[in-house]
């Protein structure tokens, strides 16, 4: 996951040079390159869900700590399990959602954007949903481990 | 069952009951939209469509892309040693006046702001810079602590920032406009603590410890480190006058922002390898991928509190109060800063921001002026116990050798006044109208 993340993180610092490469064609030579605009945007939304899955396997989404904090682990532990199962639930359904769409986007070649620059759509909805199946994975994963401590923790104690 | 009203406000009271079990924010906000559109159309396939459909579509958009630039800029420019370089040149022409130090650190503070978008990487960078030689001059602990805390909060304030830019999606405004809007704001946060510090030591030398043993330096020295930040500060300038005089949009001014603190870490002959810049992309990566997931959330929710009618009712019910507009609004600076207690600024604003923004501005404040006055307003509520982000961000920086409870207690006499520029920039709507207004 992180070399998704990495590839994302390249793919941002592809975008600076581009659009540094947009400006300066403009201000230098008066010739700004085409569809830059276009190529940004599109290319958001693929490095977001690139990030979101190894972001989340380093902890690195917000929750709020401020009740978990006083409480005992076994209570921690049976919370973790509830609040990483709806994160497995909430990406699995996400990708559940978005897959007949995303098998008519490779069969109809759907397009995003006005010629000259029309972007498929398909290696993007492709992208989303391989982030959100990976981040559904990470979750079930969590679970796992937090339903281990709740287990341990319960055959501990008397 | 119920009606569409009574379900939305039941969703926003669920929505609080998870995130206090521990859910993750953008999870809470995600799987409330769905069970609620559920509800209210009684189609489970429709329901889920929104996760797909919000998935791809909500941050497509080139405005976006300022999220990973601007983040990539602060972390280049850190890496640079440009807080350092700040801070020292900041010193050397404060260093006479009284309780010259704790005023460099605001100074410093409010340029770096104006490279990061985030206030924890200003409070973590400078308990790390600051606070040693504050020491060193053995300025008052709670005092030097309280200052950093609270000049964190202009990394928020001042832009870019990430809250600037949250609020902008929400609201539909202009990110460049709202970012020139910051400014004076800005200047003013900045003023007010510069003298508030000088009169606390005027009336209380023991906290700028021994002015005496600031040291003097010959000229060219104090010209030479004086001088030191100018490329960074050069940077400043392009990036945000090139907004304000209209030749970039925002995006293209991060993605200047973001290559000029590439080159600034070679400016400034910091050695950096390629492991080093790994690890630069993938900490960037991390936090340009957590503000997007709840910024996707934010606006499945959004979407689905609208459908309801909440926020039209909401915003009707407000309108037809016999009270003055202006309670609303402290009643709104309330809420913010009790949110302040559980939640960090970017859920408050995407959890307030959908239903306070069309009462504000139905009740006819400007959106600009209300987006500046509602980030100051959390951003003091996160000074406040117990889930002060800014000050959690400082002890983990400084270590063991301080104590939570230490920073909130140095942080009251300054949340004072930070509490008066909010008062100053409340009561004068043109501190952040009229820079945008000749754009």
């Amino acid at each position: 996951m992180a070399g998704l993340n990495a590839i994302g993180s390249v793919w941002v610092a592809a975008i600076t040079v581009l659009i540094c490469a947009d400006i300066l064609g403009r201000v230098l030579f008066k010739f700004p390159l085409v569809g830059v605009p276009e190529i940004v945007k599109v290319s958001i939304v693929a490095i977001v869900w690139l990030q979101i899955p190894h972001t989340l396997k380093t902890g690195g989404h917000l929750r709020s700590d401020v009740v978990l904090r006083f409480l005992s682990g076994r209570t921690r532990a049976a919370l973790d399990v509830f609040a990483y199962g709806l994160g497995a639930v909430i990406f699995g359904l996400l990708v559940y959602s978005g897959w007949d769409t995303m098998i008519q986007a490779w069969q109809m070649g759907e397009f995003e954007g006005e010629l000259p620059v029309r972007v498929p759509t398909y290696p993007l909805r492709s992208i989303v949903l391989l982030g959100a199946a990976l981040a559904a994975l990470q979750y079930l994963l969590m679970t796992a481990e937090a339903v281990r401590r709740l287990v341990s923790r319960s055959s501990e104690a008397p | 069952m119920f009606s569409p009203t009574t379900l939305a406000i039941l969703s926003v009271v669920l929505v609080f009951v998870l995130i206090l079990l521990g859910v993750h924010i953008g999870v809470a906000l995600a799987a409330v939209s769905v069970l609620t559109l559920w509800l209210l159309i009684g189609k489970f396939e429709v329901a889920i469509s929104l996760l797909q459909t919000t998935a791809y579509s909500a941050v497509m958009d080139y405005v976006f892309a300022v999220v990973p630039l601007f983040v990539l800029m602060g972390i280049f420019a850190t890496v640079a040693g440009a807080t350092r370089e700040l801070f020292a040149s900041a010193q050397v022409l404060m260093g006479r006046v009284r309780g010259g130090l704790g005023i460099a650190t605001v100074f410093a503070n409010a340029v770096f702001a104006s490279i990061t978008g985030v206030s924890v990487a200003s409070a973590a960078v400078f308990s790390k810079i600051a606070i040693p030689e504050m020491q060193r001059l053995n300025y008052d602990r709670k005092f030097s602590l309280g200052i950093v805390a609270s000049s964190a909060i202009l990394g928020m304030l001042i832009p870019p920032s990430v809250l600037m830019i949250v609020y902008g999606v929400l609201t539909e405004q202009a990110i460049g406009r709202l970012f020139i809007a910051g400014i004076l704001p800005g200047v003013v946060v900045m003023g007010v603590l510069s003298i508030g510090i000088w009169t606390m030591v005027l009336v209380k030398p023991r906290l700028g410890g021994r002015q005496v043993e600031a040291r003097r330096l010959d000229f060219r020295t104090l010209v030479r480190v004086a001088t030191a930040p100018w490329a960074v500060v050069a940077l400043v300038v392009l990036v945000m006058g090139g907004i304000w005089g209209g030749f970039f949009t925002p995006t293209e001014a991060g993605a200047v922002g973001a290559a000029g603190g590439f080159l600034l870490i070679f400016i400034n002959r910091q050695k950096l390898t390629l492991n080093g810049l790994w690890k630069i992309l993938l900490d960037a990566g991390q936090t340009t991928a957590s503000i997007f997931l709840l910024l996707i959330c934010a606006q499945m929710y959004s979407r689905v509190l609208t459908m309801s009618g909440l926020t039209g009712n909401l915003t009707a019910w407000v309108t037809a109060l016999a009270i003055p507009p202006m309670f609303v609004i402290l009643g709104f600076i309330v809420v913010f800063v009790m949110l302040g207690c559980i939640l960090d600024s970017t859920s408050i604003l995407i959890l307030a921001i959908p239903l306070m923004h069309p009462i504000a501005v139905n009740l006819g404040y400007d959106p600009l002026w209300f987006g500046i006055v509602s980030i100051l307003a959390i951003e003091i509520g996160l000074l406040t116990p117990p889930f002060g982000m800014v000050v959690f961000a400082m002890k983990s920086a400084i270590g063991d050798s301080v104590r939570v409870d230490e920073i909130f207690a140095g942080s009251v006499p300054f949340m004072l006044l930070l509490v008066v520029a909010l008062g100053i920039i409340i009561a004068f709507p043109q501190l952040s109208t009229w820079l945008p207004s000749l754009m």
